[in-house]
Protein backbone atom coordinates (compact mmCIF):
# COMPACT_ATOMS: atom_id res chain seq x y z
CA UNK A 1 0.00 0.00 0.00
CA UNK A 2 1.18 3.36 -0.51
CA UNK A 3 1.94 5.78 2.52
CA UNK A 4 1.99 9.37 2.51
CA UNK A 5 5.24 10.79 1.43
CA UNK A 6 7.35 11.03 4.58
CA UNK A 7 7.62 14.78 4.54
CA UNK A 8 4.00 15.51 4.45
CA UNK A 9 3.90 14.14 7.30
CA UNK A 10 5.56 16.95 9.25
CA UNK A 11 3.49 19.32 7.08
CA UNK A 12 0.03 17.51 7.94
CA UNK A 13 1.22 17.76 11.89
CA UNK A 14 1.68 21.46 11.30
CA UNK A 15 -2.16 21.68 10.02
CA UNK A 16 -1.24 23.09 6.88
CA UNK A 17 -3.22 21.85 3.93
CA UNK A 18 -2.77 18.43 1.60
CA UNK A 19 -3.42 17.34 -1.50
CA UNK A 20 -7.12 15.42 -2.11
CA UNK A 21 -4.74 11.90 -2.21
CA UNK A 22 -2.61 12.63 0.68
CA UNK A 23 -5.88 13.82 2.89
CA UNK A 24 -8.40 11.05 1.95
CA UNK A 25 -5.44 8.64 2.81
CA UNK A 26 -4.94 10.14 6.43
CA UNK A 27 -8.48 9.21 6.83
CA UNK A 28 -8.16 5.98 5.39
CA UNK A 29 -4.62 5.17 6.76
CA UNK A 30 -3.97 4.51 10.86
CA UNK A 31 -0.68 3.88 10.05
CA UNK A 32 -0.25 7.38 8.40
CA UNK A 33 -2.62 9.04 10.72
CA UNK A 34 -0.72 7.93 14.04
CA UNK A 35 2.17 9.06 12.68
CA UNK A 36 1.11 12.53 12.14
CA UNK A 37 -0.71 12.40 15.45
CA UNK A 38 2.68 11.83 17.36
CA UNK A 39 4.15 14.40 15.67
CA UNK A 40 1.37 16.82 15.99
CA UNK A 41 1.35 16.31 20.00
CA UNK A 42 5.14 18.12 19.80
CA UNK A 43 2.96 21.41 17.46
CA UNK A 44 0.49 21.60 19.76
CA UNK A 45 2.72 21.49 22.81
CA UNK A 46 4.87 24.63 21.44
CA UNK A 47 1.91 26.21 19.89
CA UNK A 48 0.20 26.32 23.30
CA UNK A 49 2.83 28.24 25.18
CA UNK A 50 4.40 30.68 22.63
CA UNK A 51 7.87 31.35 22.35
CA UNK A 52 9.76 31.06 25.51
CA UNK A 53 13.23 31.26 26.52
CA UNK A 54 15.01 29.21 29.79
CA UNK A 55 16.12 31.59 32.12
CA UNK A 56 19.08 31.24 34.26
CA UNK A 57 19.02 31.68 38.15
CA UNK A 58 21.26 34.36 39.48
CA UNK A 59 24.98 32.68 40.67
CA UNK A 60 24.21 33.38 44.07
CA UNK A 61 22.12 30.39 43.93
CA UNK A 62 24.73 27.83 43.54
CA UNK A 63 26.62 29.98 45.71
CA UNK A 64 23.60 28.34 48.83
CA UNK A 65 23.52 25.19 47.44
CA UNK A 66 27.30 24.76 47.71
CA UNK A 67 27.19 26.46 51.42
CA UNK A 68 24.25 23.96 52.76
CA UNK A 69 25.68 21.06 51.40
CA UNK A 70 29.60 21.66 52.88
CA UNK A 71 30.57 21.44 49.29
CA UNK A 72 34.59 20.41 49.33
CA UNK A 73 36.10 21.72 46.39
CA UNK A 74 33.13 23.52 44.26
CA UNK A 75 32.72 26.73 45.97
CA UNK A 76 33.34 28.38 42.57
CA UNK A 77 30.30 29.22 40.43
CA UNK A 78 29.77 26.77 37.52
CA UNK A 79 29.22 28.10 34.44
CA UNK A 80 25.81 27.46 33.23
CA UNK A 81 25.97 25.69 29.56
CA UNK A 82 29.74 24.84 30.85
CA UNK A 83 29.55 21.60 28.73
CA UNK A 84 30.27 20.99 25.35
CA UNK A 85 32.07 22.62 22.67
CA UNK A 86 31.59 25.96 20.45
CA UNK A 87 29.90 24.88 17.09
CA UNK A 88 29.70 26.91 13.84
CA UNK A 89 26.12 27.06 12.62
CA UNK A 90 27.94 25.28 9.62
CA UNK A 91 29.03 22.27 11.87
CA UNK A 92 25.78 21.56 12.72
CA UNK A 93 24.87 22.05 9.48
CA UNK A 94 26.66 19.00 8.48
CA UNK A 95 25.96 16.61 10.95
CA UNK A 96 22.01 17.30 9.83
CA UNK A 97 23.09 15.79 6.51
CA UNK A 98 22.44 18.92 4.98
CA UNK A 99 25.67 20.46 3.91
CA UNK A 100 24.21 22.94 2.36
CA UNK A 101 24.50 26.52 4.01
CA UNK A 102 21.36 28.41 4.86
CA UNK A 103 21.14 30.55 2.53
CA UNK A 104 23.12 32.80 0.37
CA UNK A 105 26.13 34.55 2.25
CA UNK A 106 29.16 35.28 3.23
CA UNK A 107 30.47 31.61 5.11
CA UNK A 108 33.33 30.67 4.35
CA UNK A 109 33.18 27.32 2.62
CA UNK A 110 35.93 26.21 5.19
CA UNK A 111 33.52 27.12 8.40
CA UNK A 112 31.84 23.89 8.57
CA UNK A 113 35.18 21.72 9.36
CA UNK A 114 35.51 23.81 13.00
CA UNK A 115 38.66 21.55 14.21
CA UNK A 116 39.48 23.34 17.54
CA UNK A 117 36.98 23.55 19.51
CA UNK A 118 36.97 26.24 22.44
CA UNK A 119 34.88 25.49 25.70
CA UNK A 120 31.57 27.62 25.27
CA UNK A 121 31.56 28.69 29.20
CA UNK A 122 34.86 30.80 27.76
CA UNK A 123 32.75 32.38 25.33
CA UNK A 124 29.52 32.37 26.97
CA UNK A 125 31.10 33.95 30.11
CA UNK A 126 32.94 36.52 28.13
CA UNK A 127 29.38 37.00 26.41
CA UNK A 128 27.67 38.16 29.53
CA UNK A 129 30.57 41.00 30.63
CA UNK A 130 30.44 42.16 27.20
CA UNK A 131 27.01 42.71 26.57
CA UNK A 132 26.98 44.35 30.37
CA UNK A 133 29.43 46.49 29.34
CA UNK A 134 28.59 47.11 25.31
CA UNK A 135 27.40 50.83 24.65
CA UNK A 136 23.83 51.61 24.24
CA UNK A 137 22.29 51.53 21.19
CA UNK A 138 21.83 54.58 19.08
CA UNK A 139 19.39 54.72 16.49
CA UNK A 140 18.62 57.16 13.21
CA UNK A 141 16.29 56.87 10.52
CA UNK A 142 19.09 57.89 7.87
CA UNK A 143 22.25 57.07 8.18
CA UNK A 144 24.98 59.73 7.67
CA UNK A 145 25.90 59.24 4.12
CA UNK A 146 22.56 58.45 2.91
CA UNK A 147 23.36 54.71 1.83
CA UNK A 148 20.33 52.95 2.97
CA UNK A 149 18.39 53.21 6.35
CA UNK A 150 20.26 52.86 9.25
CA UNK A 151 18.40 50.17 11.65
CA UNK A 152 20.88 50.25 14.38
CA UNK A 153 24.01 51.86 15.58
CA UNK A 154 26.27 50.56 17.99
CA UNK A 155 29.25 50.82 20.48
CA UNK A 156 31.79 47.80 20.67
CA UNK A 157 32.99 47.28 24.35
CA UNK A 158 36.62 45.75 25.20
CA UNK A 159 36.40 42.77 26.70
CA UNK A 160 38.06 42.31 29.99
CA UNK A 161 41.90 42.43 29.61
CA UNK A 162 41.66 43.94 26.03
CA UNK A 163 41.80 47.55 25.66
CA UNK A 164 40.20 49.10 22.32
CA UNK A 165 36.47 49.84 20.98
CA UNK A 166 34.41 50.18 17.87
CA UNK A 167 31.38 50.86 16.39
CA UNK A 168 28.36 48.61 14.31
CA UNK A 169 25.79 49.99 12.15
CA UNK A 170 23.33 47.57 10.43
CA UNK A 171 21.96 49.22 7.64
CA UNK A 172 19.77 48.29 4.44
CA UNK A 173 20.27 49.42 1.58
CA UNK A 174 18.07 49.98 -1.29
CA UNK A 175 17.41 47.07 -2.74
CA UNK A 176 16.40 45.52 0.44
CA UNK A 177 19.81 44.12 1.55
CA UNK A 178 21.11 44.21 5.15
CA UNK A 179 24.50 45.49 5.34
CA UNK A 180 26.66 45.88 8.56
CA UNK A 181 29.44 48.08 9.02
CA UNK A 182 32.11 47.41 11.72
CA UNK A 183 35.28 49.57 12.73
CA UNK A 184 37.57 48.81 15.38
CA UNK A 185 40.19 50.78 16.97
CA UNK A 186 42.71 49.79 19.43
CA UNK A 187 46.00 47.61 19.91
CA UNK A 188 47.15 45.74 16.20
CA UNK A 189 45.62 41.98 16.43
CA UNK A 190 48.03 38.69 17.03
CA UNK A 191 46.89 37.40 13.70
CA UNK A 192 43.61 38.98 11.95
CA UNK A 193 40.66 40.81 12.91
CA UNK A 194 37.39 38.46 12.48
CA UNK A 195 34.01 39.54 12.64
CA UNK A 196 30.56 37.14 14.55
CA UNK A 197 27.47 37.18 14.76
CA UNK A 198 26.78 35.12 17.97
CA UNK A 199 23.38 34.12 19.54
CA UNK A 200 23.40 35.82 23.36
CA UNK A 201 24.91 32.28 24.95
CA UNK A 202 27.26 32.87 22.34
CA UNK A 203 26.83 28.52 21.93
CA UNK A 204 26.15 29.57 18.21
CA UNK A 205 27.78 31.56 15.77
CA UNK A 206 27.86 33.06 12.03
CA UNK A 207 31.52 34.19 10.76
CA UNK A 208 30.53 37.11 8.64
CA UNK A 209 33.65 37.97 7.00
CA UNK A 210 37.02 39.49 8.07
CA UNK A 211 38.25 42.96 8.82
CA UNK A 212 40.39 44.88 6.02
CA UNK A 213 42.41 46.47 8.80
CA UNK A 214 40.16 48.40 10.63
CA UNK A 215 37.28 48.73 8.93
CA UNK A 216 34.89 46.36 7.01
CA UNK A 217 31.71 46.17 5.40
CA UNK A 218 29.49 42.60 5.31
CA UNK A 219 26.38 41.86 3.87
CA UNK A 220 24.04 40.04 6.53
CA UNK A 221 22.25 37.23 4.71
CA UNK A 222 18.69 37.27 4.97
CA UNK A 223 18.55 33.57 6.65
CA UNK A 224 20.42 35.14 9.50
CA UNK A 225 17.38 36.03 12.21
CA UNK A 226 19.44 38.91 14.32
CA UNK A 227 17.16 38.55 17.07
CA UNK A 228 18.53 35.09 17.60
CA UNK A 229 22.15 35.70 17.04
CA UNK A 230 22.11 39.94 18.04
CA UNK A 231 26.25 39.47 19.39
CA UNK A 232 28.56 41.42 17.26
CA UNK A 233 31.64 39.71 17.92
CA UNK A 234 34.98 40.78 16.75
CA UNK A 235 37.87 38.60 17.79
CA UNK A 236 41.56 37.99 16.88
CA UNK A 237 42.53 35.15 15.14
CA UNK A 238 46.03 33.26 14.61
CA UNK A 239 47.40 32.68 10.82
CA UNK A 240 46.83 28.91 11.38
CA UNK A 241 43.90 28.38 8.76
CA UNK A 242 41.57 27.07 11.16
CA UNK A 243 38.14 28.45 10.30
CA UNK A 244 36.60 28.11 14.30
CA UNK A 245 36.57 31.06 16.41
CA UNK A 246 39.43 31.49 18.47
CA UNK A 247 37.86 32.32 21.76
CA UNK A 248 39.94 35.16 21.72
CA UNK A 249 36.79 38.21 21.49
CA UNK A 250 38.60 41.62 21.17
CA UNK A 251 35.34 43.75 21.21
CA UNK A 252 31.44 43.38 21.51
CA UNK A 253 28.03 45.12 21.49
CA UNK A 254 24.14 43.80 21.26
CA UNK A 255 21.98 44.97 18.34
CA UNK A 256 18.49 45.28 19.55
CA UNK A 257 17.39 45.39 16.06
CA UNK A 258 13.86 44.32 14.77
CA UNK A 259 14.63 41.29 12.10
CA UNK A 260 14.34 43.11 8.90
CA UNK B 1 17.79 4.82 25.70
CA UNK B 2 19.85 8.25 25.25
CA UNK B 3 19.95 10.44 28.31
CA UNK B 4 17.95 13.34 28.05
CA UNK B 5 20.10 16.46 27.01
CA UNK B 6 23.36 15.92 24.22
CA UNK B 7 26.06 17.30 27.06
CA UNK B 8 24.47 14.85 29.52
CA UNK B 9 26.35 10.87 29.18
CA UNK B 10 25.69 8.14 30.97
CA UNK B 11 28.76 8.59 33.11
CA UNK B 12 27.59 11.36 34.67
CA UNK B 13 24.55 9.25 36.34
CA UNK B 14 27.10 6.87 37.21
CA UNK B 15 29.13 9.80 39.20
CA UNK B 16 26.61 11.29 39.87
CA UNK B 17 25.55 8.36 42.19
CA UNK B 18 28.75 7.58 43.30
CA UNK B 19 28.74 11.13 45.12
CA UNK B 20 31.31 12.86 42.86
CA UNK B 21 30.54 16.37 43.66
CA UNK B 22 31.66 17.45 39.91
CA UNK B 23 28.60 15.68 38.47
CA UNK B 24 26.57 17.50 40.53
CA UNK B 25 28.30 21.06 39.35
CA UNK B 26 27.36 19.55 35.56
CA UNK B 27 23.89 18.81 36.94
CA UNK B 28 23.53 22.05 38.41
CA UNK B 29 24.87 23.50 35.12
CA UNK B 30 22.86 21.97 32.56
CA UNK B 31 19.59 21.82 34.80
CA UNK B 32 19.43 24.77 36.48
CA UNK B 33 17.74 27.16 33.63
CA UNK B 34 15.32 24.45 33.19
CA UNK B 35 14.16 23.97 37.02
CA UNK B 36 14.29 27.37 37.63
CA UNK B 37 12.47 28.63 34.04
CA UNK B 38 9.65 25.78 35.34
CA UNK B 39 9.15 27.14 38.81
CA UNK B 40 9.13 31.06 37.35
CA UNK B 41 6.80 30.26 35.44
CA UNK B 42 4.57 28.04 37.94
CA UNK B 43 5.08 30.68 40.70
CA UNK B 44 5.83 33.68 38.93
CA UNK B 45 8.14 35.24 41.08
CA UNK B 46 11.95 35.37 41.24
CA UNK B 47 12.98 34.63 44.74
CA UNK B 48 10.33 32.04 45.03
CA UNK B 49 11.56 30.01 42.26
CA UNK B 50 15.67 31.01 43.36
CA UNK B 51 14.44 28.84 46.76
CA UNK B 52 12.97 26.78 44.93
CA UNK B 53 16.05 25.92 42.34
CA UNK B 54 18.00 25.75 45.38
CA UNK B 55 15.78 23.30 47.18
CA UNK B 56 16.28 20.88 44.26
CA UNK B 57 19.81 20.48 43.97
CA UNK B 58 19.89 20.12 47.84
CA UNK B 59 17.66 17.55 47.83
CA UNK B 60 18.51 15.83 44.79
CA UNK B 61 22.44 15.66 46.57
CA UNK B 62 21.15 14.68 49.98
CA UNK B 63 18.65 11.77 48.40
CA UNK B 64 21.18 11.05 45.55
CA UNK B 65 20.99 7.23 47.22
CA UNK B 66 17.82 6.69 46.27
CA UNK B 67 18.50 7.86 42.73
CA UNK B 68 19.43 4.36 40.75
CA UNK B 69 21.57 5.10 37.35
CA UNK B 70 19.93 1.68 36.19
CA UNK B 71 16.72 2.81 35.89
CA UNK B 72 16.27 6.19 35.15
CA UNK B 73 18.65 9.25 34.25
CA UNK B 74 19.95 12.30 37.08
CA UNK B 75 17.77 14.90 34.15
CA UNK B 76 14.68 13.31 34.31
CA UNK B 77 15.16 12.54 38.00
CA UNK B 78 15.88 16.24 39.08
CA UNK B 79 13.17 17.48 36.76
CA UNK B 80 10.93 14.63 38.95
CA UNK B 81 11.73 16.43 42.49
CA UNK B 82 11.55 20.09 40.54
CA UNK B 83 7.92 18.84 40.16
CA UNK B 84 7.43 17.72 44.04
CA UNK B 85 8.79 20.91 45.59
CA UNK B 86 6.71 23.32 43.27
CA UNK B 87 3.64 21.17 44.05
CA UNK B 88 4.56 21.50 47.58
CA UNK B 89 5.05 25.50 47.59
CA UNK B 90 2.06 25.77 45.00
CA UNK B 91 0.34 23.76 48.30
CA UNK B 92 1.42 25.93 50.26
CA UNK B 93 0.27 28.81 48.96
CA UNK B 94 -3.12 27.59 48.92
CA UNK B 95 -3.50 26.88 52.19
CA UNK B 96 -2.57 30.10 52.86
CA UNK B 97 -5.03 31.72 50.13
CA UNK B 98 -7.90 29.37 52.20
CA UNK B 99 -7.17 30.58 55.09
CA UNK B 100 -7.08 34.58 53.95
CA UNK B 101 -10.68 32.94 51.66
CA UNK B 102 -12.14 32.27 54.49
CA UNK B 103 -11.49 35.03 56.05
CA UNK B 104 -13.53 36.68 53.25
CA UNK B 105 -10.85 38.21 51.10
CA UNK B 106 -10.35 35.38 47.70
CA UNK B 107 -12.59 32.67 46.99
CA UNK B 108 -12.03 29.52 45.27
CA UNK B 109 -9.13 27.26 46.63
CA UNK B 110 -7.47 25.77 44.38
CA UNK B 111 -7.36 21.69 43.72
CA UNK B 112 -3.85 20.01 43.76
CA UNK B 113 -5.20 18.14 41.04
CA UNK B 114 -5.19 21.13 38.42
CA UNK B 115 -1.81 22.53 39.89
CA UNK B 116 0.24 18.87 38.71
CA UNK B 117 -1.53 19.23 35.25
CA UNK B 118 -0.38 22.70 35.26
CA UNK B 119 3.22 22.32 36.45
CA UNK B 120 3.30 19.28 33.87
CA UNK B 121 2.36 21.40 31.31
CA UNK B 122 4.90 24.03 31.82
CA UNK B 123 7.81 21.42 32.61
CA UNK B 124 6.97 19.98 29.14
CA UNK B 125 7.21 23.03 27.67
CA UNK B 126 10.17 24.11 29.22
CA UNK B 127 11.85 20.71 28.19
CA UNK B 128 10.71 21.89 24.12
CA UNK B 129 12.21 25.29 24.40
CA UNK B 130 15.60 23.67 25.89
CA UNK B 131 15.57 21.11 23.40
CA UNK B 132 14.61 23.37 20.56
CA UNK B 133 18.01 25.83 21.70
CA UNK B 134 19.66 22.85 20.97
CA UNK B 135 18.65 22.43 17.25
CA UNK B 136 21.34 23.40 14.60
CA UNK B 137 20.15 26.27 12.24
CA UNK B 138 18.60 25.97 10.18
CA UNK B 139 16.22 23.50 11.79
CA UNK B 140 15.80 25.89 14.97
CA UNK B 141 14.95 28.84 12.67
CA UNK B 142 12.04 26.77 10.63
CA UNK B 143 10.72 25.19 13.55
CA UNK B 144 10.32 28.74 15.34
CA UNK B 145 8.66 30.37 11.80
CA UNK B 146 6.33 27.33 11.49
CA UNK B 147 5.67 27.16 15.66
CA UNK B 148 5.49 30.36 16.79
CA UNK B 149 4.79 32.47 13.73
CA UNK B 150 2.29 30.47 12.01
CA UNK B 151 4.11 30.59 8.50
CA UNK B 152 3.65 27.74 5.83
CA UNK B 153 6.64 25.97 4.89
CA UNK B 154 6.65 27.86 1.68
CA UNK B 155 6.56 31.19 3.15
CA UNK B 156 9.40 29.67 5.58
CA UNK B 157 11.01 28.27 1.94
CA UNK B 158 11.24 32.04 1.03
CA UNK B 159 11.79 33.63 4.30
CA UNK B 160 15.00 31.69 4.72
CA UNK B 161 15.70 31.34 1.42
CA UNK B 162 15.66 27.44 1.42
CA UNK B 163 14.39 24.92 -1.57
CA UNK B 164 10.90 24.05 -0.38
CA UNK B 165 11.93 19.83 -0.09
CA UNK B 166 14.82 20.91 1.90
CA UNK B 167 12.19 22.68 4.61
CA UNK B 168 9.78 19.65 4.44
CA UNK B 169 12.42 17.20 5.27
CA UNK B 170 14.18 19.49 8.56
CA UNK B 171 9.92 20.36 9.53
CA UNK B 172 9.94 16.10 9.61
CA UNK B 173 12.98 15.03 10.92
CA UNK B 174 13.13 17.59 13.80
CA UNK B 175 9.80 17.19 14.78
CA UNK B 176 10.28 13.24 15.12
CA UNK B 177 13.69 14.24 16.62
CA UNK B 178 11.74 16.47 19.40
CA UNK B 179 9.45 13.94 20.05
CA UNK B 180 12.11 11.53 20.44
CA UNK B 181 13.41 14.11 23.23
CA UNK B 182 10.63 14.68 25.12
CA UNK B 183 9.77 10.51 25.21
CA UNK B 184 13.47 10.51 27.10
CA UNK B 185 12.64 12.89 29.49
CA UNK B 186 9.41 11.62 30.15
CA UNK B 187 10.21 7.94 30.37
CA UNK B 188 12.36 7.75 33.40
CA UNK B 189 10.58 10.91 35.25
Amino acid sequence: MRHLDPDSLGIAALDEPLDWWSRDHLDACSTCEDEVAALHEVVSLARSGGPGRLEEPDPAVWDAVAQELGLAGTTTVPRLHAVGAVETLGSRAATASDPRPPGPGTMRPGASRGRRTVPAWWLAAAAVVGIAVGGGVLWAVQSPDGGGRTLASIELAPLPDFSGSGEATLTETGDGLRRLDVTVSGAAPGGFREVWLLAPDATRMYSIGILDGDHGTFDVPDAIDLRQFPVVDVSDEPLDGDPAHSGVSVVRGSIDAPAA
Amino acid sequence: MTPPGTEWTRQLDAEFSAGDEDALAAAYRRLAPLVFTVALRSMDDRAVAADITQDVFVRAWRFRDSFDPQYGTVPAWILGISRNVILDTLAARSRQNQMVARSGAIAEPESPRRHAREVDAVTDRVVLDAELDLLGEPQQSILRLAFYEDLTHQQIAQRLDLPLGTVKSHIRRSLAHLRGRLGAWNATS
